[in-house]
């Protein structure tokens, strides 16, 4: 099955670099202010690399807040975001060479066809969310420079075959299975269930309010309207979406914005209802609990649950790849 | 009868687009409303968006066009799609 943008999404056709690297173009193409291309590299064998960029005519033209979350604070005028980062939070870049040695090769020759187009369009080059292992290759593209800075852990859950929520725990280490089972416990003793329901507008209509205040809560203060726009974009980026829907026996008190492709369910975002009790539980049940059951459902092999808050998604027994920041400064030359 | 339907969706669109004129003008600060003028690169952020968004809501009855302006970003976009949203209101 293709998606509308032509990528392959079922039976796990899709690369996550590749998918990474279609949402960034489609993130860009919903919104005026990003400008979409890519570095491509190649050899007598084809396409050996694939780097995406994405230019910003005026860093400013983002809310403080949404300055913060990127750790471009205080930066303002062009810029040019090596691997892009915007969609997920995590930078995409496609190598053949699956070798350490090959790929940071590949990587740091395109980094630094990047560094030169900044040059020439005077444009302050970032790394925003480079993964782990190409960070090296990122920094080896220029001279002495200042160190990368951790932003986050990326955390996935891998589900290891198993269908329930059950054998799931029972194949856990001991820690995230207690954490699990309180989870568990903690949304049967609120009567809390979930259903998969479709990622319309009169969903988001819904959903956004609550979106809005989780964001708000995490000190990114929003608009429900600009968080139902954002929702709205979220629908027509690449993935088949849906929301998981909690509920007690009093109505709905929360919604996780979820896509899958591939066998991968990614959970995006929370909405809590301000007003419910136990916030706490029923956080950990929507954010967590629901995504997992629906993925075990499904027969998925892993649940993306992101950045922030990684200690708790640590606590569940998520692997956590480190993201890094790389402000290679103004008029800085490559190596 | 035809005359005066033309007549009166000729007015509507003129009204809808002395509005946004207004408020672009006001939320931006500036008196570019040419077609192609950018929402962002005359200085609008997203809270600028909210901010107009309000305005023209609240002025025109309608539902912003929020998606436009973010992936279109000129001032004749904005007319366009709110004339044909207020034509259907």
């Amino acid at each position: 099955m293709d998606d509308k943008f032509g990528n392959k999404l079922a039976n796990g056709l899709l690369e996550t670099p590749d998918f990474v690297i279609a949402d960034e173009k489609a993130f860009c193409e919903l919104d005026v202010r990003l400008g979409y291309s890519e570095i491509t590299v190649e050899d007598g064998a084809g396409l050996a690399g694939k780097l995406p960029l994405i230019s910003i005519d005026d860093l400013g033209a983002f809310t403080p807040a949404y300055q913060a979350q990127l750790g471009v604070s205080g930066i303002t005028g062009r810029a040019l975001l090596i691997g892009g980062g915007l969609a997920q939070f995590r930078a995409g870049v496609w190598t053949r060479a699956k070798d350490r040695q090959g790929r940071a090769a590949t990587v740091t020759a395109m980094v630094t066809q990047a560094l030169h187009q900044a040059r020439q369009t005077q444009s302050r080059p970032l790394g925003l969310f480079v993964e782990d292992e190409d960070i090296d290759a990122f920094t080896a593209a220029i001279g002495p420079s200042p160190a990368p800075q951790r932003r986050y852990g990326w955390c996935t859950l891998q589900l290891n075959g198993g269908r329930t929520l059950d054998e799931f725990f029972s194949s856990q280490p001991r820690k995230s299975r207690q954490t699990w089972r309180r989870d568990q416990r903690d949304g049967e003793q609120l009567g809390l269930s979930y259903e998969t329901v479709a990622f319309d507008d009169e969903t988001t209509r819904q959903a956004a309010p609550m979106i809005a205040e989780v964001s708000r809560r995490n000190g990114l203060p929003e608009h429900h309207q600009l968080t139902r726009w954002r929702m709205g974009a979220y629908k027509h980026r690449p993935g088949q979406s849906c929301y998981l829907r909690t509920s007690n026996d009093q109505g709905v008190v929360a919604y996780t914005a979820c896509r899958t492709w591939g066998t991968t369910l990614q959970a995006h975002t929370v909405g809590i209802d301000p007003a419910v009790s136990d916030r706490r539980s029923v956080y950990h049940y929507a954010a967590y609990l629901a995504p997992l059951a629906a993925a075990l459902a499904q027969g998925w092999s892993q649940v993306e649950y992101g950045i922030a808050h990684e200690q708790p998604k640590l606590a569940r027994g998520c692997d956590a790849v480190t993201v890094w920041q790389i402000d290679f400064g103004p008029g800085r030359q490559e190596a | 009868m035809n005359g005066e339907k033309a007549e009166a969706a000729e007015v509507g669109a003129g009204q809808v687009e002395a509005v946004l004129a207004a408020e672009w003008q006001r939320v931006l600060k500036t008196t570019d409303t040419e077609p192609d003028a950018d929402f962002f690169r005359l200085g609008g952020n997203s809270m600028d968006a909210v901010e107009l968004m309000t305005a023209v809501e609240e002025r025109l009855g309608i539902t912003f066009p929020l998606e436009t302006l973010f992936m279109e970003g000129t001032f004749g976009a904005l007319v366009r799609a709110c004339s044909e949203l207020g034509a259907t209101a």
